[in-house]
């Protein structure tokens, strides 16, 4: 057990390694100069120099990379070249609202996803279980920045029941966490349905039929209790894959969060910004995939064995 | 005997009169809701340059003098200035009272730290080369010295600035937002980032900046002008683009959308209820196609005359939903000194044929364009460059790239035959064209701004000696001149001059286009509620 913990934990650190060097050298491949998105179009070459030599943009590549890779061993993602903020500050600010909006999505798709799941393994092959089947599979074939412009212009700008877009309250978070939910309520709803199909056919749920409990008593207690279980693991390794999503969403309703943050950071080639939104994804992204992982087998000593 | 008509039009008269007048009068409160694409990098006035982070800096500081709306210079916190007669030395009268918003009041030693901060290279100012004419600023730069010699404090409310050489745009340069003052005590205090939270004597002070999420001004204790800070606070909101600023300022949610995007123009103006937000503000600029004179096809006279000849500019106004004008020449309409009458090289297409034939190129020629979208109208208008200079043989290769990318390519010698910026006026005064884009002495390999490389002797000189001439119409004239030769040489295309398009709501009053800052937020007010 110590010795897969370490190998896991070894391969997570190359994975991480990996990240940190292709996204240096993905970055410093866009064309442009950082001093002239700093300093502004009509700055003089000497200020351009300066700022080169402060930020040692003057500097072979490879050197650069041995400087990043250092701080970030010691644990420091750098500062913003364009407002000199410590990254790590800049995402701590915005993390609250990313969190936020995941959160509110993932309490309304759940809502929306266990009773359609519960109800369409009840009542399957039927009409409501074929529209339900169509609705999810058009769910999860939406992209979301097309999703979330049109709920915007739609509701928002159109009929005027939410704001537009920014923050300043939480009427802000509604529909950027509903866009969220839409693409993914889909997907949740299917799981259940197929969990509870494959557990409403096992002997103990025809045990408890015929023991007289009441048919919500058997769906809801007995049935969904054990649907769950497979639909939490998915959930807990979605909340890593979630960020791909908020990137979209929050940047059609300018919400103040991490995807935001990264894609501002793009436009002003804001390198250790950049570098810090892609490390953090990376680290949540790599560290919920090992939680998940050693906790499964701790919870499931089949995969132990397997393994 | 006055007639019941008579009498009911002249009661009907005064109400209007009252009504009108009662929209005039500026109200006090409320909150001014604004919105960034992004976040600025600073707000201290020696950093600040482009003009949509001047907009928020000078709601927090102001300075001795102003442009007033026909570009013409105003004591603003100061009484007057006076000029020595070798045109040398310059004396500022302080106006007594001035406060900065922490309550101190401004003296003259409070102007000669806020310059030296810009003049001194550790600070990074870009608008430094504005006032090393000061004398004494070189040798303070190379550290010789830790005081600059020609900038004096002789009594508290009187400043002495001494030039080593005289220069006609001086006082213009007083009026940018670099030479406002700062509080010394605040910068001592928080090093070279007081500006976070940074106040000065301008009628706002920041009070909240959260980096990349929102700012938030508000009034100043201290409102050293009448007609300023009506407003109790102003919010700024960073992120979102344009096209989503101006759905949320009709939803009523933002006041003002700085550099609206065309499809927004036109469906705005199409829309009886929201025509009004649609305001074009004009501002001294032109845009250029950049042709570099030291490469090939464009070391060729008659081909860059040729370029100019096959550009239609009147159809490019039209695809800008008419937020811009065709250029009239390159010193444009709003700047001091422009010419009416200047002649450009006319559309002519079959005249571009035929010298492109005198040049060699009978069967066309190829290079390539480089731009990029930083205004969305410039996209729109290469392609239809592209289209006219098809026209008469010639393939531009359009290349896009991003405004820091082209910018740094333009300013590295002999790297783009061919590039499309525009340029608009730092201060009113022809030189910041003419001399600024195109005196030869002044190319550099690296990081000048003669974008097209052009180097004319007679040109040089003529500039030289208009910048010794202070009589302002001796002056324009001599640049009218010069701008004639250049013309002809072809160095540039003049494509348009664009005004800035800005959606602003309804309900703000006290809206006056000015022809250098555009608009002057810190005197905006609260008028009345939007139309739904």
């Amino acid at each position: 057990m110590l010795f897969r913990l370490s190998s896991r934990l070894f391969w997570s650190a190359v994975t991480l390694l990996g990240t940190a060097v292709l996204t240096f050298l993905l970055v410093n491949a866009v064309p442009g100069d950082v001093a002239r998105v700093i300093a502004g179009p009509k700055a003089s070459a000497d200020v351009i120099k300066a700022i080169h030599t402060k930020f040692h943009l003057d500097e072979p590549i490879w050197k650069r990379l041995g400087y990043h890779l250092n701080d970030l061993a010691h644990g420091d993602l750098g500062q913003s070249f364009v407002t000199e903020q410590p990254v790590a500050e800049a995402i701590l600010t915005r993390l609250p609202t990313t969190a936020a909006v995941s959160a509110l999505a993932i309490v309304m798709w759940m809502l929306l996803a266990v009773p359609l799941g519960v109800l369409t393994a009840k009542y399957s092959g039927s009409w409501f279980d074929r529209i339900v089947l169509v609705l999810s599979t058009l769910s999860l074939s939406l992209p979301a920045f097309w999703l979330a412009r049109m709920l915007q212009y739609s509701l928002s700008y159109k009929l005027g029941w939410f704001p537009v877009a920014g923050f300043r309250g939480f009427s802000h978070l509604l529909l950027p966490a509903a866009t969220l939910a839409l693409l993914t309520v889909g997907y949740y709803a299917r799981l259940v349905h197929s969990n509870m199909t494959e557990v409403l056919n096992s002997p103990y749920i025809r045990a408890a039929r015929a023991k007289g409990a009441s048919e919500t008593a058997v769906l809801f207690k007995h049935g969904l209790r054990n649907a769950m279980i497979p639909v939490i693991t998915v959930l807990g390794m979605d909340v890593a894959g979630l960020l791909g999503g908020v990137l979209f969403v929050e940047n059609v309703f300018a919400l103040p969060g991490i995807g935001t943050l990264a894609v501002q950071s793009v436009f002003n080639l804001d390198v250790p910004v950049i570098m810090g939104t892609v490390m953090f994804s990376a680290v949540i992204v790599v560290g919920a995939n090992l939680v998940v992982d050693v906790l499964y087998r701790w919870i499931d000593p089949r995969i132990k064995s397997a393994a | 005997m006055i007639s019941t008509r008579d009498f009911i039009a002249m009661i009907g008269t005064l109400l209007l009169a009252t009504s009108l007048f009662a929209a005039e009068v500026p109200n006090n409160g409320g909150v001014l809701r604004l919105a960034r694409a992004a976040d600025m990098q600073s707000m201290d006035p020696a950093i600040c340059y482009d003009m949509e982070a001047l907009l928020l800096a000078r709601l927090v500081f102001q300075g001795l003098v102003d442009f007033d709306e026909n570009s013409k210079l105003f004591p603003k916190q100061a009484i007057d200035w006076n000029i020595s007669t070798d045109r040398k030395t310059y004396t500022f009268h302080l106006r007594p009272g001035v406060r900065f918003a922490n309550g101190r009041e401004v003296e003259a030693s409070d102007y000669v730290y806020s310059l030296q901060r810009i003049i001194d290279p550790k600070n990074q100012s870009p608008g430094e080369s504005f006032f090393n004419g000061i004398a004494g600023a070189k040798d303070f730069q190379k550290g010789n010295t830790n005081i600059i010699t020609g900038l004096r404090a002789p009594e508290k409310h009187t400043l002495e600035i001494e030039l080593s050489e005289p220069d006609f745009a001086f006082e213009f340069k007083m009026a940018m937002t670099f030479a406002c003052a700062v509080p010394k005590e605040a910068v001592e205090a928080e090093g070279n980032k007081f500006w976070l939270h940074g106040f000065g004597t301008g009628p706002y002070q920041l009070t909240k900046w959260t980096r990349g999420l929102k700012m938030q001004f508000v009034r100043s204790p201290q409102v050293n002008q009448q007609n300023e800070g009506y407003f109790d606070r102003v919010e700024v909101m960073i992120g979102g683009d344009r096209a989503l600023h101006a759905m949320m300022l009709e939803r009523d949610e933002l006041d003002m959308v700085y550099l609206a995007q065309v499809p927004d123009i036109v469906r705005l103006s199409r829309d009886p209820r929201m025509k009004e937000v649609v305001h074009p503000l004009d501002q001294a600029s032109t845009d250029f196609l950049y042709l570099n004179n030291e490469l090939p096809p464009f070391n060729n006279l008659k081909v860059r005359q040729a370029v100019n000849h096959a550009i239609d500019k009147e159809r490019l106004v039209k695809l800008t939903a008419h937020t811009a004008v065709a250029a009239r020449g390159i010193i444009p309409p709003l700047m001091l000194g422009f010419n009416p009458e200047q002649k450009m090289l006319e559309y002519n297409p079959e005249k571009a044929k035929r010298l492109l034939r005198e040049a060699g190129y009978p069967d066309g020629l190829s290079f390539a364009l480089w731009y990029s979208e930083e205004d969305p109208r410039w996209g729109r208008i290469v392609v239809a460059i592209e289209s006219d200079l098809r026209e008469v043989g010639i393939t531009a290769q359009l290349k896009k790239i991003t405004m820091s990318a082209i910018m740094t390519a333009l300013q590295t010698r002999k790297s783009v035959p061919c590039g499309y910026l525009g340029w608009s006026q730092d201060y009113p005064d022809p030189s910041n064209f003419l001399d600024v884009l195109f005196n030869g002495t002044r190319i550099q390999d690296f990081g000048g701004n003669n974008f097209a490389y052009y180097d004319n002797p007679t040109v040089n000189q003529l500039l030289a000696e208009a910048d010794r001439i202070s009589i302002p119409s001796e002056r324009y004239h001599q640049y009218q001149q010069i701008e004639k030769i250049i013309l002809q040489d072809a160095p540039v295309v003049p494509l348009v001059h664009s005004a800035v398009p800005v959606l602003i709501s309804s309900r703000i009053g006290g809206l006056r286009l000015h022809p250098v800052w555009l608009m002057q937020l810190e005197q905006w007010w609260l008028a009345n509620e939007p139309k739904k």
